[in-house]
């Protein structure tokens, strides 16, 4: 049986800057449609770069990370198929990567309670293009990003790490305007007390 | 000392993806294992609801349930599955090997095939027959509430509660009136065990207690002339009946048997057994002369006893409906149920005793070898 939806109908060209420049692969039928190829390959080829940072900046741990890409796409396989515009791709995929990060954070809550491995380091974290002091800041703030709520962490990271508006943050995050900027204060007063308490 | 405040001003914390970069191979094993996974935990779940399904089926393979696989005439049985006609008209299947075929469905004619035991609410239409064929049996009606019961010797009984209908077989044709029942087709004159439907009218009428009310007018000709709910109930609409009634409160019914057994069965058949108590306790209180308090008080014993599981109650109810009919077609089943109940209520010396009395009354009945564990226990 042929599945109604085998090809993603292309609407719309992807706006410039994002992931997707390189574009779809397109192909034209008869009828002057153009489709893509919802093949995995194809996606993860234009998105894992993009699923994969955002999970970085999320979780801050590269083995959580891998795991959360794996499951963002064996998602996709049948997610992205009932999605006709190319350009709700990128947003169907920040999204399911915010909600598989704070799963993989509320697992980490709780295998905590058993784990005695130590505190992993987050070294390796920073930009190679920042500074001493930035690198620094990153290792205390992720530390210090490990102790609060899943939803704030989620927040805050989206915001000042993710670098996006609030309304997106809301959006992404599931939630609404209010509560997201209620997270992204409440997360941001916590840092800095915490991070105020770790100086000498 | 770093200010958190003032790098966040400047901008988003730049940091680096920790992503591997490895190809989507991984992925696609991942999928494969999910779905694997999936498919086990299908697996298992089906196993366990599987398991679960004959576990249950087991624990209720009492004394209960075997009594309700040959459940009585007489009274619905609330668990069973109910078959609704076009027309409003309801039959409740009495016992899980209970089979209801619907061979022809008009609006002039409706026509059944039943194998068990099933009661019927027909609803009163002059201008269609509703005939239920039951074995070598063929009960016609026009709207009326009846009961029919294959017995696993081989005849049909058949009880009615309102109204009349018509049972014909090979070689005969009968009809029986509101209150009447009997075994069909009708067995030699010295059976025991089945009697004829002529011996039935002459020693089977309930009780008719001296300071008991007159008996009360046939139901068509008090139902349906006022109020609304008994118009709904008389189209088989129980749910706009019942909200009707309730609507109007203890006034909306009257102190008669036909209109508290209609209210009773309003009650139950839109899903309300509690409220359905009230008016059978009323009708075997106010009316125990009436030809219906038997099957009332019969009917409360099920209600208290399957739905609201309160089998003390139902032991009562059970014995007031063998009191109130002591040789009627509900007797021996309503004996049956009170051992049942008895047991059920914890009352094992009760329960024991009223077995012994069932086999010692009907010592080939039909619910000899399961009264026969009771008693030896």
């Amino acid at each position: 049986m042929t599945s109604p939806r085998a090809k993603l109908r292309l609407i719309a060209p992807e706006p410039a800057g994002g992931p997707s420049d390189s574009g779809p692969r397109l192909r034209a039928d008869d009828t002057g449609t153009t489709t893509i190829e919802p093949s995995l390959d194809s996606l993860y080829e234009q998105y894992a770069t993009f699923v994969g940072a955002m999970a970085s900046r999320i979780l801050g741990r590269a083995v959580e990370v891998d795991d959360v890409v794996q499951d963002v796409f064996a998602c996709a396989v049948r997610g992205l198929r009932r999605r006709e515009d190319a350009r709700e791709i990128r947003g169907w995929l920040a999204k399911v990567t915010v909600r598989r990060c704070v799963r993989q954070l509320r697992f980490r809550r709780l295998w905590a309670l058993v784990d005695m491995a130590p505190t992993p380091s987050y070294d390796r974290l920073a930009d190679p293009a920042a500074g001493p002091e930035e690198r620094q800041l990153l290792v205390e703030v992720y530390r210090a990003l490990d102790r609060l709520p899943s939803g704030e962490r989620v927040a805050w990271v989206l915001r000042n790490v993710e670098g996006e508006t609030l309304e997106r943050v809301a959006l992404l995050a599931g939630c609404s305007l209010a509560t997201a900027k209620r997270r992204i204060a409440s997360a941001h007063d916590k840092l800095r007390r915490d991070l105020e308490g770790r100086r000498p | 000392m770093i200010d958190l405040d003032a790098h966040v001003a400047k901008g988003p914390l730049r940091v680096r993806s920790l992503w591997s970069g490895e190809g989507p191979e991984r992925i696609a094993r991942r999928v494969l294992r999910r779905r694997r996974l999936s498919f086990a935990l299908d697996v298992v779940v089906a196993v366990a609801c599987a398991a679960l399904v004959v576990l249950g089926s087991r624990h209720t393979a009492t004394v209960a349930a075997r009594l309700a696989t040959s459940a009585p005439p007489g009274a619905a049985a609330p668990a069973a599955a109910m078959e609704t006609f076009r027309d409003g008209s309801v039959a409740e299947l009495l016992g899980r090997d209970a089979d209801l075929r619907v061979e022809q469905e008009t609006p002039q004619r409706v026509v059944a095939r039943l194998q068990g035991g099933a009661r019927f609410r027909v609803v009163h239409n002059r201008q269609r027959t509703f005939e239920v064929q039951a074995g070598e049996v063929r009960v016609r009606v026009l709207g009326t509430i009846f009961s029919v019961v294959q017995l696993p010797s081989g005849p049909t009984q058949v009880l009615v509660e309102e109204g009349h209908v018509q049972v014909a077989w090979l070689g005969g044709a009968t009809e029986l009136q509101s209150g009447e029942g009997g075994v069909f087709p009708p067995p030699d004159a010295g059976s025991a065990e089945s009697p004829s439907p002529a011996a039935l009218a002459d020693d089977a009428q309930p009780l008719s207690g001296a300071s008991s009310p007159p008996p009360a007018p046939d139901a068509h000709a008090t139902i349906g002339t006022r109020g609304t709910w008994r118009d709904a109930a008389m189209k088989g609409e129980y749910g706009q009946a019942y909200d009707e009634l309730a609507a109007s409160g203890h006034e909306g019914v009257r102190d008669e048997a036909a209109d508290l057994m209609l209210a009773a069965d309003v009650a139950r058949l839109s899903g309300h057994p509690e409220q359905a108590t009230a008016p059978l306790r009323r009708l075997c209180d106010r009316h125990p002369g009436d030809r219906r308090a038997p099957v009332a008080a019969f009917t409360l014993g099920r209600v208290l006893l399957d739905d609201l599981g309160r089998p003390a109650e139902a032991a009562a109810a059970f014995e007031r409906a063998r009191l109130l009919w002591p040789r009627g077609p509900l007797a021996e089943d309503a004996l049956a149920r009170e051992a049942d109940a008895w047991a059920r209520a914890g009352h094992a010396d009760r329960a024991r005793a009223i077995a012994e009395q069932y086999l010692a009354r009907y010592p080939a009945g039909r619910h000899a070898d399961v009264l026969r564990n009771v008693a030896s226990r």
